[in-house]
């Protein structure tokens, strides 16, 4: 184990073809969370985004083929394992999370939560999903609202941190594709708690959403069943 | 129920056929033991159905269904059986294809990491 970053946290940035926002993300969290180190891991991009991420100043852990998100923030689990690292957060490529708000979600994990998650909904903000997506943002919050016992606003985000605790756990049991929603019922049927707290997001700067709307109707049932799958699977350890 | 000798005789060379294919694919390591058990099972189902036909009969009778019913009942429950059986284990492949993935790519970083010291 690592002990130099074993108080240390450990930024995860997935990208997949970010050649065009990663290296602006990396320096933004650079300035941002200037303690923190930044671990980009390139799902098996075709385009310069290790390259944009190294000379962003990141370390960039390279996939050999496409994995899918989920197990692209998944190697950023295990990687935060194995190097002993206290906490992990997870921020998309395409600049869409804002840097400035990571200390307020690392602030959050420090009173004890093992996820918090930032969360475009809990407070009105900018961002004005369409209808179709709307629906479906609805839809999991009413599920996993359901199931956690309090409200949750905004599952789908994919601006996270996580302790040292629910790394080990999600390094263990995470789902390779739409992974937001199912990841917190895992962390809920652990015995784990996470927060939501309120940021606003940016547009996306350069790259597409993952979710296509030729995925949308998988999307839904996937992430729905996974929903009704985690209730009834056996716990971890 | 009555199965003309010719079809019989049929039936007999498919089965000494598929064990034929099964043991040369072990010889040739194509085929995992594992599998080969299932497939020595079928060949020998139907060469029992073959041989003795009213061993199907008996089923008809047991279930009280026509003796070609029975017979795509049993080859349908099988057939799903087996295709259950491949899901689990292309799961649990895709589980472990995943995981060393993730682990190799973690071994390259640390790899790269050694070769160049002053990379931080």
């Amino acid at each position: 184990m690592d002990t130099i970053s074993s108080k240390k946290t450990l930024i995860i940035i997935p990208a997949y073809n970010e050649e065009g926002s990663v290296a602006r993300v990396v320096k933004n969290i650079r300035r941002d969370v200037p303690d923190a180190d930044i671990l980009v891991v390139n799902d098996g991009s075709r385009d310069r985004t290790a390259r944009q991420a190294r000379q962003g100043g990141a370390m960039v852990m390279n996939l050999p083929y496409n994995m899918g998100i989920g197990s692209a923030v998944q190697s950023g689990f295990l990687f935060a394992k194995e190097k002993g690292y206290h906490s992990a957060v997870q921020v998309d490529g395409d600049g869409q999370h804002p840097s400035s708000e990571i200390p307020r979600l690392l602030e959050a994990l420090d009173n004890g939560v093992d996820m918090a998650i930032g969360s475009r909904f809990v407070q009105p903000t900018g961002y004005r999903p369409a209808f179709t997506r709307s629906l479906g943002i609805k839809v999991f919050s009413f599920l996993v609202s359901l199931l956690v016992g309090k409200k949750v606003y905004d599952t789908t985000s994919g601006f996270r941190a996580t302790s040292r605790r629910g790394v080990l756990l999600l390094t263990e049991t995470y789902p390779h594709d739409y992974p937001e929603v199912e990841a917190l019922i895992t962390l809920h049927r652990n015995g784990m708690r996470f927060v939501e707290i309120p940021v606003e997001m940016n547009s996306r700067q350069a790259g597409k959403s993952s979710i296509g709307a030729k995925n949308a109707v998988y999307y839904m049932l996937k992430v729905t069943l996974a929903i009704f799958v985690a209730i009834i699977k056996r716990r971890q350890r | 129920m009555e199965i003309a000798l010719h079809l019989r005789v049929l039936i007999g060379l498919l089965c000494f056929a598929l064990v034929g294919i099964i043991i040369e694919l072990i010889r040739q390591n194509r085929l995992k033991e594992h599998y080969a058990i299932i497939w020595l099972c079928t060949a020998l189902s139907i060469f029992i159905f073959g041989i003795w036909p009213d061993s199907l009969n008996l089923i008809s009778r047991i279930v009280r269904l026509h003796h070609l019913t029975t017979l795509f009942l049993v080859s349908f429950i099988f057939l799903l059986a087996i295709v259950l059986h491949f899901t689990l284990v292309i799961s649990q492949l895709f589980d472990r294809n995943r995981r060393l993935t993730q682990e190799v790519a973690w071994l390259r970083f640390e790899m790269e990491q050694l070769r160049q010291p002053d990379n931080d």
